[in-house]
């Protein structure tokens, strides 16, 4: 079975402390509608930590597992405060393996649901490149520094003889720019 | 979970620092607490871990140029790309011709100094056609650390441009009085 494509559960709109309810009681539909939920916000918070998409996907998978596991067991505390529960997996999770080199994965569980996560579809090339272009060099320099050569604010700043505020200042204003051009806010700028 | 939006929803200067770590860690576990139980927040993180993404795409895929420093030319060389690389100094004229590299890196070397508010003055003159285009300013950066004003163009960009004659001026301000460095010319081949 495929577990990166992506199916819709029947029954959605639970609210956490429902979801994490239902799970207990064996519910289906509540273990998908769990996955799809959680895997986007557990996928962000691995990048964030693990500075890579196959570590952040793995991670993923594990703090779902063990998640799901203990909902099945009815051994979550507070239910309502789910999200602080799959929060605090995560970050043992993501402690562990800064810790080991290996971890020994268990599939069988999470074999019967699909979710998606791959990662989201990406921007269109052409569109952001014009957007890119739009910017000021300044912003532009800023941004290819540190999204493609991952640098540092501070080596930034130390490269191009500025302080770091003014490096965090104009990465904000540009990746805002770049967001709002290629018309991915839903909303206005906050 | 029925309503997306966020009641308090997160400054996006906070979400591009997150995904940079560089928020204190305090503020950075509050916003993971709060990002693992709002999907609208969540949903605004990924839109800015997608830009990130789509500017590494570009740069990756020879889409992108600008002002760069010698660790990002360090990072292109590291990842595989080709590049065509030309030092140019004051009143010599270095003659370019475009190959099937994916980029050009064009590094003018001056005693640059402190200098600020930096801009480089760019005459085009088509040999071909023996026309001149206006002269177009552009704000710049130097490198301090390799002491020169780098720039990076997709070779397809430098394959597009006729017989030609670059001159460039590069000015800025030192100890409150204006300076001017140049002209660093390039004869440019198709």
């Amino acid at each position: 079975m495929d577990r990166f494509a992506a199916r819709q559960p029947a029954e959605d709109g639970w609210e956490d402390g429902a979801l994490a309810r239902a799970i207990s009681g064996g519910a289906r539909a509540a273990e998908a509608e769990f996955c799809r939920r959680f895997a986007p916000r557990i996928r962000l918070y691995g990048l964030r930590h693990l500075r890579s998409e196959d570590a952040a996907q793995d991670l993923t998978h594990d703090v779902l597992l063990r998640s799901l596991a203990k909902l099945r067991a009815g051994e979550v505390r507070e239910p309502e405060r789910i999200a602080s529960f799959v929060l605090g997996v995560a970050r043992m999770l993501v402690h562990e393996r800064r810790r080991r080199r290996e971890d020994q994965l268990n599939e069988e569980h999470l074999a019967r649901f699909e979710y998606t996560l791959r990662p989201p579809d990406p921007l269109a090339a052409d569109r952001l490149r014009q957007c890119l272009d739009q910017l000021a060099e300044r912003e532009r320099a800023i941004l290819l520094l540190t999204y493609y050569a991952d640098q540092s604010t501070e080596n930034i700043a130390a490269s191009l003889g500025l302080k770091s505020g003014t490096v965090r200042v104009i990465r904000h204003r540009g990746v805002i720019a770049l967001r709002d051009c290629v018309g991915a806010a839903p909303e206005a700028s906050r | 979970m029925s309503d997306n939006r966020c009641r308090a929803p997160r400054r996006d200067a906070d979400l591009i620092d997150y995904l940079r770590g560089e928020l204190p860690a305090e503020a950075e576990h509050v916003l993971e607490e709060h990002l693992f139980d709002c999907p609208a927040c969540t949903e605004q993180l990924a839109r800015f871990e997608r830009i990130g993404a789509g500017i590494r795409d570009l740069v990756a895929g020879a889409m992108a140029g600008g002002v760069v420093n010698h660790q990002f030319v360090e990072r292109l060389r590291q990842s595989g790309l080709s590049i065509r690389e030309y030092r140019l100094t004051p009143g010599v004229t270095v003659s370019c011709q475009a190959g099937p590299e994916d980029y050009v890196l064009v590094r003018m070397a001056a005693e640059f100094g402190s200098l600020a508010d930096v801009n480089v003055e760019v005459e085009f003159h088509d040999l071909e056609r023996n026309a001149k285009a206006p002269v177009m300013r552009r704000q710049a950066e130097i490198d301090r650390a390799a002491g020169e004003l780098m720039l990076v163009f997709p070779g397809t960009v430098v394959r597009s441009y006729p017989r030609s004659l670059w001159t460039m001026q590069v000015h800025g301000r030192m100890e409150d009085r204006v300076q001017r460095f140049g002209p660093f010319i390039m004869d440019h081949t198709p």
